[in-house]
């Protein structure tokens, strides 16, 4: 029975995608109640999973037959190792709440059946990245997850920016993607395999060397397009067009950290290589630094808090790259909830004051929406790594592993200054002075929908970092304490709070202006001016060739002596058939003839 | 004894495919009512169908007609059927395509009786040229079918329809003589004394015998432009595009498909086992054409504003992908060639469904002057997601299985260009996402709120979409629907 546990997880939110898509979706209520309740059978399924047997046991589960030939073998198996449970009851967790959630935030939109739908879709795939046992299940889930958010992201579809950034999102995935298809190739020809279970065992009798190289960074360029790092990240920013539950779940908690859980599967392979782990890390090192510092600059409440995504899941990858997985997933578990707290939050303020997002044109929301004010502070006491809250552990976790690699260290911490300053930005003039609007002046709480989901996420983004994570990784975080860096990333933390409260406390405009920041280190201009505009260029000079030299000279001038010869184009203005009919007849008949002459002779 | 007799006499099940919608044409021709006879007797095919894939699946295959006999005999040109592994996916697609085409067709076109011979005939043609074990009709069923295109897009198409007619033929005419060339140049390889037009004793011998690598370059070098032709490789893709622009939606259907398979389908079965050396030879020259399907027509397609053009490019494009899996040489490739060339067809056929119903309904398929679609018509912007997200290839859909299998099939010999491969799913993802985007998403357009645009109305309008979509998915997950029965074929096929 346990084996088929798994399959019940999968695919019970894919019914519910199905079963909504096909019938239920004129009756909203009946798709919203039958998508929560896959959900939730989901996380009780994985829950079930979790607490079965011992800890480290594996669940098996039977293989689905795909595509096994000629000594190629993708299946579909799925893997229940420890790894995977953990994080399946993490992304089911989050998503259920997520659920509830979005059950008050998208109350009165009509379409509610479709999203709903998408947001099965998504679990679904999630999920399916979360317990794929081979390289090949899990791109074709990685897939899916870029198709669940490409629907998401422009699910208000008349919105012109909703699909503009749906489409960025989908096609800077896909650029990722080229290498990571590319990274599985190579490492099926290397290895001979593209099955986790298999992989250490099979990379240990593989020497180290260039093949290795380039197969650990092919596979890390699918993780900076899902994790949008360097020099993919443009799309995580633009994919906030999107309904805020979509950003809190996919942009935030789960998907795009689906990189680094990726990662950590194909550890063995990433450590052959030592450029490849180098790489790794100062692209994540870098990563935690240049977010931070363009979030310090933005006006957009959810645009903020994405920055700050982009510079957390920087920890996770930093922290892979340094090798020790464990603190990288550690944090991947803590930062899911409190980011997912604080998108709701943003949520919630957004809904308080009428799809309002720019923070200066809120102000004075801790009088109107305590609740909200309450939960995002303890968010973001976890997000800057103050103790003794979820997000100080583990974020100390990664620290230690950093004594002996000081540049990134020196990065990392200057990134947690202004994390801690960006955010106390956020709370000051969003949440206290005078209102700035009358929207701000008639903000208001959510239902209960709303509301319960951000208590259970706050209550876990403070207790969060005491849970035994470290069981189901295989590490303990009882290394390195009293280490150089976890004294200076505390200080640094706490320091960048106070520039922020110097700057802000009154504020009724930014008394700040670094035109660099606000536009993002022209990232996205540099490739519209220098990719887009290539390959656009060159699309409309290959359909000028088409079009005038081929088209229009070489056939155009058969064309021509084809209708003096035989004044063909008659034929089709007035429809003989016969005539042509006849004429081929002929042709047919002649070359009977000749072959049966051909053969005659001999 | 019981079972050979009842095989016996299933294999008239093979002409009985060819001879039902013979008989729908003189129906038609008769007076009686175009479209509900072509559906008729499209559906009405499946019961053959049916018959054939119970003998293949069983007996590995299913023959009809005379015994064979070499040139020296009789008269050379013997009318004889057969289906095997390899047709019965193609047998299939055809079939589907054929009824879906039929589905989408509308009645109340002009001159709607010749409209739908037309369409039947191009449908025979495809069915004809799958089954033949003659080359004689291999080559003529094809040809039988290249008439009724031309005039479907010459008399019923849009645009720049009489050009796009006269450009397409003289394309694939041209193709067509060249590919006789090489036809008859395989069959006057062999000695005389077992010179014969069945491809099937003729892979025998040519096996058993094989030609001189220059001979077989030579042979090999005409089957690959007659077919490339016909398969709108780079450069002889020319007519592709605007012919499936011009065309009417039910024509672009049947052509893109099911006839574009053909030429896959002859190099597939004639060019590799026959010439396997030659192949070999020119296998950098398909590299460089196929490379510029891949990059040159990926590009182009980025450029397209009217979405017909969009769809007329990326299905050529893909062709590219297509090429790499038959140059691969592993049996891999070849059999991920096939679920493509399946994927293709159902995707292809979609996607020019749906253009003509939007087409249709607004009066335009400029990318520009649509919009809103999603609002508008949210099922018929469900299948154009289904149709684009199939050809850009997402998981799920039989045309990334065929994909990935290519893929994984050619890396071993050809890692560039499986690179570029990889690379042309990203220039297809740009092309198609934008197409989508400027189609379906923002505020509704004037040209959809000016004529009325109404969604697919109930089963009758729906069924053909649902029915190619069922099928997209089927193969994705289960490739082994295509693969089950092709798998020895295509083992054999390159075999030495």
């Amino acid at each position: 029975m346990i084996a088929y546990l798994p399959y019940l997880i999968l695919l019970l939110p894919l019914l519910a995608a199905v079963s909504i898509r096909v019938f239920l979706h004129p009756f909203p209520r009946i798709s919203v109640a039958v998508s929560t309740f896959a959900c939730l059978g989901s996380f009780v399924g994985s829950l079930g999973m979790l607490f079965n047997g011992s800890v480290s046991g594996e669940i098996v589960a039977p293989v689905l037959p795909w595509i096994e030939w000629a000594g190629f073998k993708a299946n579909f198996g799925l893997m229940g190792d420890p790894l995977a449970r953990g994080m399946a009851a993490l992304v089911s967790g989050v998503a259920f709440l997520v659920h509830i959630y979005s059950i008050g935030y998208l109350e009165k939109d009509p379409s509610r059946s479709r999203f709903f739908a998408e947001l099965s879709l998504f679990v679904f795939s999630m999920l399916g990245i979360v317990l794929a046992d081979n390289l090949v299940s899990m791109f074709i889930f990685w897939e899916l997850v870029g198709l669940s958010s490409y629907l998401l992201i422009g699910f208000w579809v008349e919105r012109p920016a909703a699909g503009a950034a749906a489409n960025k999102a989908f096609l800077v995935n896909r650029v990722g993607d080229f290498g990571f298809i590319l990274g599985i190739l190579g490492a099926w020809a290397l290895f001979g395999t593209v099955g986790f279970a298999d992989l250490p065992a099979r990379v240990a009798g593989v020497a180290p060397g260039w093949a290795a190289t380039a197969v650990g960074l092919g596979l890390f360029c699918g993780c900076l397009g899902k994790s949008a790092q360097f020099p993919l990240h443009v799309w995580l920013p633009d994919s906030m067009e999107g309904p805020t539950p979509v950003s809190s779940l996919l942009h935030a908690a789960t998907m795009v950290v689906a990189g680094v859980y990726m990662l950590i599967r194909v550890f063995p392979i990433l450590e052959l290589s030592h450029v490849t782990m180098t790489t790794i890390a100062w692209v994540g090192g870098v990563m935690t630094l240049l977010p931070g510092l363009i979030a310090c600059q933005q006006n957009d409440i959810k645009r903020i808090l994405a920055y700050s995504t982009l510079s957390e899941i920087a920890y996770m990858v930093m922290a892979v790259g340094l090798g020790v997985t464990g603190p990288a997933m550690y944090h991947l578990v803590t930062h899911a909830f409190f980011k997912c707290l604080l998108f709701l939050a943003a949520g919630s303020v957004i809904h308080g004051c009428h799809d309002e997002q720019d923070i200066w044109k809120m102000g004075g929301l801790a009088k109107r929406m305590p609740f909200t004010a309450f939960v995002l502070l303890l968010g973001t006491i976890a997000l800057c790594g103050i103790p003794p809250v979820s997000g100080f552990w583990s974020k100390d976790a990664i620290f230690a592993a950093m004594a002996h690699s000081p540049g990134l260290a020196v990065i990392s911490m200057a990134a947690g200054f202004f994390t801690s300053f960006f955010m106390l930005r956020m709370i000051l003039v969003a949440f206290c002075g005078e209102p700035k609007s009358e929207a701000a002046r008639h903000a208001h709480e959510g239902s209960f929908f709303m509301i319960a989901p951000m208590a259970v996420l706050a209550l876990l983004s403070v207790v969060g970092g005491l849970l035994p994570v470290e069981k189901f990784l295989g590490y303990s975080h009882a290394s390195e304490h009293a280490s150089w860096t976890l004294w200076l990333s505390l200080v640094l933390a706490v320091a960048g709070f106070v520039p922020a409260y110097f700057f802000y406390r009154r504020a009724t405009q930014d008394p700040l202006n670094f035109v660099v920041l606000r536009n993002k280190f022209y990232v996205d201009e540099f490739y519209q001016r220098i990719f887009v505009s290539t390959q656009d260029s060159f699309g409309r000079l290959a359909d000028a060739f088409e079009g005038w030299v081929v088209r229009g000279f070489l056939v155009r001038g058969s064309g021509v002596m084809a209708r003096a010869s035989g004044q063909g184009l008659r034929l089709v203005q007035c429809g003989q058939v016969q005539v042509y009919a006849t004429v081929f007849i002929l042709g047919v008949l002649v070359l009977l003839g000749w072959l049966w002459k051909q053969g005659a002779l001999r | 004894m019981e079972a050979r007799g009842i095989a016996m006499t299933l294999t008239w099940a093979l002409p009985l495919l060819l001879l039902l919608p013979t008989l729908g044409v003189v129906a038609i021709a008769l007076g009686s009512d175009p479209r509900k006879t072509a559906l008729g007797v499209s559906l009405l095919n499946f019961i053959p169908a049916f018959l054939v894939s119970g003998v293949v699946l069983r007996e590995g295959e299913i023959l009809f007609g005379p015994e064979v006999s070499t040139l020296r005999e009789v008269f050379p040109i013997q009318f004889r059927l057969g289906c095997d592994g390899l047709s019965l996916p193609l047998l299939w697609l055809t079939l589907v395509v054929t009824l879906a085409a039929m589905g989408v067709a509308r009645a109340e076109v002009k001159r709607s009786k010749e409209y739908f011979i037309c369409l039947l005939l191009v449908g025979l043609g495809g069915l004809g040229a799958f089954l033949s074990v003659d080359l004689f009709y291999f080559f003529s069923f094809h040809e039988v079918a290249l008439v009724p295109s031309f005039l479907l897009i010459g008399i019923w198409g849009q645009g720049d329809r009489t050009g796009a007619a006269w450009r397409m033929t003289i394309y694939l005419m041209l193709g067509s003589l060249l590919l006789l060339l090489g036809l008859l140049g395989l069959v006057f390889a062999v000695p005389e004394i077992s010179r014969t037009l069945d491809w099937r004793v003729l892979t025998e011998t040519l096996k058993a015998q094989p030609l001189g690598v220059k001979h077989q370059t030579i042979l090999a070098a005409l089957l690959l432009i007659g077919f490339g032709t016909l398969v709108s490789l780079v450069p002889f893709h020319s007519w592709a595009p605007g012919g499936y622009a011009s065309a009417p939606a039910p024509a672009a259907m049947l052509h893109a498909g099911v006839l574009k398979k053909f030429g896959l389908y002859g190099l597939l079965r004639l060019a590799l086992s026959m010439t396997p050396l030659g192949w070999k030879e020119i296998s950098w020259v398909v590299g460089l054409m196929l490379a510029g399907n891949i990059l040159y027509l990926g590009m182009a397609s980025l450029a397209q504003r009217d979405f017909r053009w969009l769809l007329g490019f990326s299905s050529a494009m893909h062709m590219g992908t297509l090429f790499l899996g038959l140059i691969g040489g592993t049996v891999l490739g070849l059999g991920g060639a096939l679920v493509l060339m399946v994927g293709h067809g159902l995707s292809a056929a979609l996607g020019f469904a749906v253009a003509g119903e939007i087409g249709h309904r607004t009066g335009t398929t400029w990318m520009q002057d649509l919009g809103g679609l999603a609002k508008k018509a949210p099922k018929l912007w469900f299948y154009l997601m289904i149709a684009g997200m199939a050809s850009i290839g997402l998981p799920g859909m039989a045309n990334f299985a065929g994909e990935i299998m290519i893929f994984f099939g050619a890396w071993s010999t050809h890692p560039i260009l499986v690179g570029i491969a990889a690379w042309g799913v990203v220039l297809s993802s740009v092309a198609m996402l934008r197409a989508i985007r400027s189609i379906s998403s923002g505020p509704v357009s004037a040209a959809m709120t000016a004529q009325q645009t109404s969604d697919l109305q109930g089963g009758r309008e729906v069924w053909p979409y649902v029915l190619l979509t069922a099928l997209l998915f089927a193969v994705g997950f289960i490739p082994n629907l295509v693969l089950g029965p092709a798998r020895p074929v295509l083992e054999r096929l390159i075999q030495p």
